[in-house]
């Protein structure tokens, strides 16, 4: 049918027409019954439609629902989708301000001490961050903090839970401030592992050494190369029996199935056997771990296979976190922990 | 009773629940969405009571909001109205193409024939469509009203509802 006389129709229903637009409607609906029969069936569904909202109900519940509103209630309790829509909103609210807390108490390395640790020798810029633990609750200064984290990490038993093997870490001997902390690439069994040179004289935490084995003495090296062996110190030379006998552990293939940590702390170096979880590969890891101004800034793999693949750094980075190394922090420091690509910058 | 502005919302309330409430169960597909989006447009309209000076016909005003927030939320609800020529076989292409939800069963047992199709047809017409011939020939605003409800010109109303009153005969007589 004509969209225009369609729309005749249809205002004609509504008494829309003016006079002579009715006067010529009814002399075609006369002339034309078809048409006639169109604006009846038209008439049918418009009053069919009225039946039908004439037929409607208010549901009673939607009175129990608007009733806070009568009732002069700012907010209405019982207002279902507002309810929803409010606790979704205030748990977003609040998880958000969680995370801003979170964050704003534990920002991590400034851009100024990460340009610091380039001067110090740890040029390369950090790729993944993995933030440990509750933040600094220390009111003083970075400067005057307590350092020790290194120490007392060294000295805790291996954290329960996280790891399966329960043998705390085997500490090694400081190195001197300075020093290159460094192994040869180290590979999955049998393969040399170059020494691991300290300069000072400190061996008194030294515990666990184990004997029997024979250890690999490596060249010196320079510093800041953690590629290239070590240079030999005359003051330690002491204690190197020990040493020795511990890195000689070091040195063996670990057990089938098992891994084995080594860590640099500022100078230190500790290492366990450990089971590795299911997302590492049994082997070598090693980790250096930077503590600045109180502070564990860093942990980057070092060393180990030439091959590793970043997942490999992750694992690496997931058995720094492993040794719970927040809880050594004792809170005092900030604990997120930067690893950085392996041989990136050294 | 609490007072807000020039209007008693409990009087708004009393007046306008069921027409609310039926054009939320027109443009709604189910009776829990349709009982959602009627306490939300009264909370709109509680809200805005103390601000309405009566410029606007107080039916006018009440179905402005009730249609502005049905609009949205059929579209948040991705039901995004859908715009048609201006052409009834464009419509009635949309028309079909539309979902068939089919009457309720009860409703179907004591309706007439007619009604049963003519209430399939509404919900298979398109929400443009369908709220102007609801506003006209269901809750008997006029055309000035319901262009004033849906803002758009008095003569927009006239072709549209002439286009869906056309759309919707041929789906009942389909």
């Amino acid at each position: 049918m004509d969209e225009t006389i369609v729309e005749i129709l249809s205002r004609h229903l509504d008494g829309d027409l003016k006079a002579d637009e009715e006067l010529e409607l009814l002399a075609r609906l006369e002339a034309e019954p078809a048409l006639a029969e169109e604006l009846e069936t038209m008439r049918r569904i418009r009053r069919s439609v009225a039946v039908l909202a004439s037929s409607e109900q208010v549901p009673a519940e939607l009175d129990s629902l608007v009733d806070p509103l009568r009732r002069g209630r700012p907010e209405p309790v019982a207002l279902r989708s507002w309810a929803r829509w409010l606790a979704t909103a205030a748990a977003v609210v609040l998880g958000a301000a969680v995370i801003i807390e979170i964050n704003r108490r534990n920002p991590g390395p400034s851009v100024e001490s990460m340009a610091k640790l380039r001067k110090e020798g740890h040029p390369a810029e950090p790729t993944e961050r993995f933030t440990l633990a509750p933040l600094p609750t220390s009111s003083l200064p970075p400067e005057q903090q307590p350092l020790g984290a290194s120490d007392r990490l060294l000295a805790s038993p291996a954290p329960e839970g996280e790891l399966d093997d329960p043998v705390p870490l085997e500490v090694l001997g400081p190195l001197e401030e300075g020093e290159a902390r460094t192994f040869e690439n180290q590979k999955p069994a049998g393969v040399s592992l170059d020494e691991v040179q300290a300069k000072s004289q400190a061996v008194a935490e030294d515990k666990g050494a184990r004997m029997g084995e024979s250890l690999r003495p490596t060249a010196p090296g320079e510093k800041g190369d953690l590629n290239r062996p070590p240079q030999r110190n005359e003051k330690g030379r002491a204690h190197e029996g020990d040493r020795d006998a511990a890195l000689q552990s070091w040195v063996a293939s670990p057990p089938m199935g098992q891994a084995q940590l080594f860590v640099f702390i500022n100078g230190k170096s500790a290492w366990r056997d450990f089971t590795p979880p299911s997302t590492c590969k049994a082997g070598r890891y090693s980790v250096r771990i930077v503590v600045t101004g109180g502070a564990v800034r860093e942990a980057r793999p070092v060393g180990g296979a030439a091959l590793a693949a970043p997942s490999q750094r992750l694992c690496a980075a997931e058995l720094v976190l492993g040794l719970e190394i927040d809880e050594v922090a004792d809170g005092e420091y900030p604990a997120e922990i930067v690893v950085e690509p392996r041989g990136s910058g050294q | 009773m609490w007072q807000t502005g020039l209007v008693d919302f409990d009087l708004v309330y009393e007046r306008f629940r069921l027409p609310v409430w039926r054009l939320a169960r027109r443009l709604t597909t189910s009776e829990e969405e349709a009982l959602d989006t009627t306490q939300e447009i009264f909370i709109r309209v509680w809200r805005g009571l103390p601000g309405f000076r009566g410029e606007a016909k107080l039916s006018t005003w009440v179905f402005q909001i009730a249609w502005n927030y049905l609009r949205a939320h059929r579209r948040k609800m991705g039901r995004t109205l859908q715009i048609i020529g201006e052409d009834i076989n464009a419509a009635q292409d949309l028309v079909e193409s539309a979902v068939d939800t089919g009457p309720d069963p009860e409703r179907r047992t004591r309706a007439t024939e007619l009604l049963d199709r003519v209430e399939v047809a509404l919900k298979k017409l398109p929400e443009h469509y369908r709220v102007v011939v609801w506003l006209r020939d269901g809750e008997d605003l006029s055309y000035q009203e319901i262009a004033d409800t849906l803002d758009v010109p008095i003569g927009t109303v006239r072709s549209r509802l002439a286009r869906a009153r056309g759309a919707l005969k041929e789906l009942v007589e389909s």
